[in-house]
């Protein structure tokens, strides 16, 4: 199982009992492509923030890779996030003053500095290094970002090589674990199929799972597994 | 990558970041600059002389003698007389001594009569005597040695004449035309009023001052090789009416106090006798408010500067959240983003820094020889003292403690 969650609540407010989330069960299974279907409001964000251990539910327990992300530390929970999963969000994935290499080695430098104070040792680390320049600039090519663009500021790039560079932020540290936060939502047609293409074969060739929330419907075609919001959490069920 | 990361974030702020940079380079300029001046114009005062154990002049302010005796700076009070000089001179206590008369100059130079003994005993900085860089004392009557700035200004040459002016003003009305003084010496620089100076004797400075018969009469004699200047001057039953100030050192450091008390208690004449090095301390406590109130303008400059520093980083916030958001997303640690948002204040300090010593430093260099020039002070144009490498340390500190605010909210959001 790469995520299971177990009678997860969560409010923003503890006094109040409206729960923005109200989940009974609810598991992702490993190398699967996961799309959860909600409208604005609906808590999508907020459950994919809980996953990511952003936010703590109020009770219940999330485990994610085997692991109860609820109960890690603070540190922990930075490192777990960096080393195991990759964000891909609507807008705004890459620091705009920071060229596409740049922003890839710094989502690199993170999840590397984790392994590296845990397990590996320094030449271990520098060969790894190596590899993972490697790593970079096969997955730009291959996301088709044009050689000439990797060292300019992302802020001069497109918004779709944006996204694309943003996919290839996600997959630097080979995440066991793709959340994607309507990253499709700012490109037109054509490069939302070509995103959805890279993204769900990228998934399928690092064996990583994909949880994937849209109000877009017309996406379902990509994933395996289509669940819609409303049928997990059962207090958007209580207001409907 | 954390430095770089810093870097590339200040340089997306551009416009607010150089203005801070610019206002702590100025901050900084300031209170370098303070500091350093007035360091170095204490030690340039400090080594003006050394090794002179009293000096002695008309009873006066210790201060007044001080400064126009080793300083050249504003007119003796007033002359005492050779008798005198000569009786201090001879008494036990006394190792040696030297005549100091002022009153002449030569070009905008100031003119001192006084006898060999000057330069082998007067001494500047720690313990350096005056060396000759080309020549040698002066033996006769009419010879001059000339202190190193005067004679590279001036372009003077050993063998060249030269003629003194009455008074100390470069116009002067009055020249001393009927008698030319031969160049026999030029000193090594000393960084002190000394390079300045026009030495001659005092049986010189005299002799110009006679009557045109007794001059000339006097000139006759000069041809006599045998005949020593005090002998010329006996034949002729002149002698130096007056002088300025004298400086003697003393067989015994322990009799100094006794022999001040002599000279101070003299019925015969008023005089007085100052110990260089109480009377610098007494410059330098009269300097003292003046000293503190330049440091605590320049540390407010260096504090509003800081506060400039914490207001553009604690502005830049609001439109960072997403980045910093992002980077928390990435595996970016709370305390990382706290010590980004400080590293980005150091890193302005150190630029500010390095600026404003480039600034300071090139700024001495050009000044160097009009300070010298106009008031005989050396400022060192290395500025990493221990002292300015503190002050830079404090300013370094503060920016840490200028940065928190902004750090500190960076810190909290994204916990």
């Amino acid at each position: 199982m790469s995520v299971v969650l177990e009678d997860v609540k969560f409010a923003y407010s503890k006094s109040s009992n409206s729960n923005i989330l109200d989940i009974n069960h609810w598991s992702v299974d490993e190398k699967e492509k996961c799309f959860v279907y909600g409208v604005s409001g609906a808590g999508k964000t907020t459950l994919l923030n809980i996953i990511g251990g952003l936010i703590k539910p109020n009770t219940g327990s999330v485990t994610v890779l085997n692991e109860r992300i609820d109960q890690m530390s603070n540190s922990a929970r930075d490192k777990f996030r960096a080393h195991n999963m990759g964000y891909i969000f609507q807008q705004f994935n890459l620091i705009h003053y920071l060229s596409a290499i740049e922003n890839i080695e710094l989502a690199h430098h993170f999840g590397r500095a984790n392994i590296g104070r845990s397990k590996l040792s320094n030449n271990n680390t520098s060969r790894h290094n190596k590899s993972s320049t490697a790593d970079m600039c096969e997955l730009l090519e291959r996301l088709g970002i044009q050689e000439k663009d990797w060292q300019k500021p992302a802020s001069q790039l497109s918004v779709g090589q944006q996204q694309r560079v943003g996919i290839a932020r996600a997959f630097i540290n080979k995440p066991k674990l793709i959340i994607a936060d309507e990253p499709t939502s700012a490109l037109d047609q054509t490069s939302v199929n070509s995103f959805m293409t890279q993204l769900t074969e990228l998934c399928d060739e690092t064996g990583a799972s994909l949880i994937f929330v849209s109000h877009d419907n017309q996406l379902q075609s990509y994933f395996n597994n289509v669940q819609s919001l409303t049928d997990i959490n059962r207090a958007s069920k209580g207001k409907v | 990558m954390f430095l770089r990361l810093a870097y590339k974030s200040l340089l997306n702020r551009k416009p607010s970041v150089l203005l801070t940079i610019f206002a702590m380079t100025v901050s900084i300029v300031v209170m370098l600059g303070v500091e350093h001046t007035r360091e170095q114009a204490k030690k340039s005062f400090d080594n003006s002389v050394s090794g002179v154990d009293l000096i002695v002049g008309a009873r006066t302010g210790s201060l007044n003698l001080l400064l126009y005796s080793v300083f050249r700076l504003g007119n003796p009070t007033d002359n005492f007389s050779w008798r005198s000089y000569q009786n201090i001179a001879s008494d036990n206590a006394v190792s040696w001594a030297f005549p100091i008369a002022l009153g002449d100059s030569h070009r905008g130079y100031r003119v001192l009569g006084t006898n060999n003994d000057y330069f082998t005993h007067f001494s500047y900085g720690n313990r350096q005597s005056l060396t000759f860089n080309k020549g040698q004392a002066f033996e006769r009557i009419f010879e001059v040695v000339l202190g190193a700035k005067v004679a590279a200004s001036l372009n003077y040459q050993i063998g060249d004449e030269i003629t003194l002016s009455h008074g100390v003003g470069s116009t002067s009305f009055t020249h001393h035309d009927h008698a030319a003084f031969k160049i026999v010496g030029i000193l090594s620089p000393t960084g002190t009023p000394i390079d300045q100076t026009v030495h001659i004797s005092v049986e010189g400075l005299e002799a110009i001052h006679l009557s045109p018969a007794k001059l000339n009469a006097i000139k006759g004699k000069l041809a006599d090789v045998s005949l020593s200047n005090t002998e010329i001057f006996q034949q002729y039953g002149v002698s130096p009416s007056a002088i300025t100030a004298m400086m003697l050192g003393l067989k015994s450091k322990v009799r100094v106090f006794s022999l001040q008390r002599k000279i101070n208690t003299n019925k015969r004449e008023p005089l007085m006798a100052i110990l260089p090095g109480v009377a610098l301390s007494e410059l330098w406590q009269t300097m003292s408010v003046v000293e503190s109130t330049l440091a605590v303008i320049s540390v407010l400059v260096v504090i509003s500067a800081l506060l400039g520093l914490s207001a553009m980083l604690l502005s830049s916030m609001r439109e960072r959240t997403q980045e910093l958001r992002l980077m928390r997303i990435i595996g970016a640690s709370p305390l990382f983003i706290y010590w980004l948002i400080e590293l980005e204040a150091l890193l302005i300090t150190f630029v500010s820094a390095i600026s404003a010593i480039l600034i300071i430093s090139g700024g001495l260099w050009l000044l160097k020889p009009w300070l010298l020039n106009e008031y005989g002070l050396t400022i060192d144009a290395n500025l990493l003292s221990i002292s300015n490498i503190e002050v830079i340390g404090i300013v370094f500190v503060c920016a840490l403690i200028a940065a928190i605010p902004s750090a500190a909210l960076a810190y909290k959001q994204s916990r």
